[in-house]
């Protein structure tokens, strides 16, 4: 592995070491909900780093559906997939804090309900790219993705415009956060962005190495097919 | 009900989450590198 490499690696493990610090130590236990509350450090900036990604996968399917360059599609199916790794951590961490606090694990409200959908357009994109068949599928994969982008501000706005069990936004939602709140939640936003730019970087490495082997498998079978 | 085992309950899937990608990635990655270099001998 090449030296940036591992000095990206460390400074993408460093980064979490001290917002798992500043999570479980340095920031102030809240007075209802007590120690629990700490899964908001890795619930919220999760969720704010999948959206980044979605968006990110977005720009990328339109950026293909007018270029059809291969690196647009190979962007677009990277942000996808890692999309889908971080929110999975959305929604499992979820209902193991509403567990204790709300005495529910799950509630069909808007803001619940437009999450999981949410998370089953993505996972509905990479079973069409890993399973569709024929030429058209990075297409029709990216028309998908643009779709299934609307979802994203529906989820941001529900907790706005539906009357939802979920809690109001930390952003513009009208409550209040302790200073060593938001410094612990600003710094695991910065630590789980840096680790989703080290995933997106490994995953398409891979998707290129894909691609590398899909031509070759092309050209040999080509090869094989054409008089002698 | 203590809500401790949640708080830890909820940070150890997110390092298993992410620690299972990370570990799928290098196994595909490996496969893919090792399907091309077979490609490459014949």
């Amino acid at each position: 592995m090449k030296t940036p490499v591992l000095i990206a690696i460390a400074v993408v493990v460093a980064l979490l070491a001290f917002g798992l610090y500043q999570g479980l130590v340095v920031a102030p236990t809240e007075q209802t909900m007590g120690d629990v509350q700490r899964i908001f450090y890795y619930h919220v900036p999760s969720a704010w780093t999948c959206f980044i990604l979605f968006f990110i996968n977005f720009v990328a399917s339109i950026w293909y559906l007018f270029t059809r360059t291969s690196k647009a599609d190979a962007i677009a199916v990277t942000m996808a997939e890692v999309g889908v790794v971080f929110w999975s951590v959305v929604i499992i961490t979820g209902p193991l804090w509403a567990r204790p606090v709300w005495g529910i694990w799950w509630t069909w409200d808007a803001r619940l309900t437009s999450t999981l959908v949410l998370g089953l357009i993505y996972v509905s994109y990479l079973i069409l790219r890993r399973f569709a068949t024929g030429g058209q599928t990075p297409i029709l994969a990216a028309a998908l993705a643009v779709f299934g982008f609307a979802d994203v501000p529906f989820v941001y706005l529900s907790i706005w415009y539906f009357r939802t069990q979920h809690p109001q936004p930390v952003i513009g939602g009208g409550g209040s956060l302790h200073p060593a709140m938001w410094h612990a939640l600003l710094y695991n936003w910065l630590a789980f962005s840096a680790l989703a730019a080290l995933l997106c970087w490994f995953r398409y490495q891979l998707e290129r190495k894909q691609r590398d082997v899909e031509e070759t498998l092309a050209l040999e079978s080509l090869l094989e097919g054409s008089p002698k | 009900m203590n809500p401790i085992p949640f708080l830890y309950a909820a940070y150890i899937v997110t390092w298993v989450i992410h620690g299972v990608f990370l570990l799928t990635l290098v196994a595909r990655y490996r496969k893919a590198d090792r399907e091309l270099r077979e490609f490459q001998k014949k």
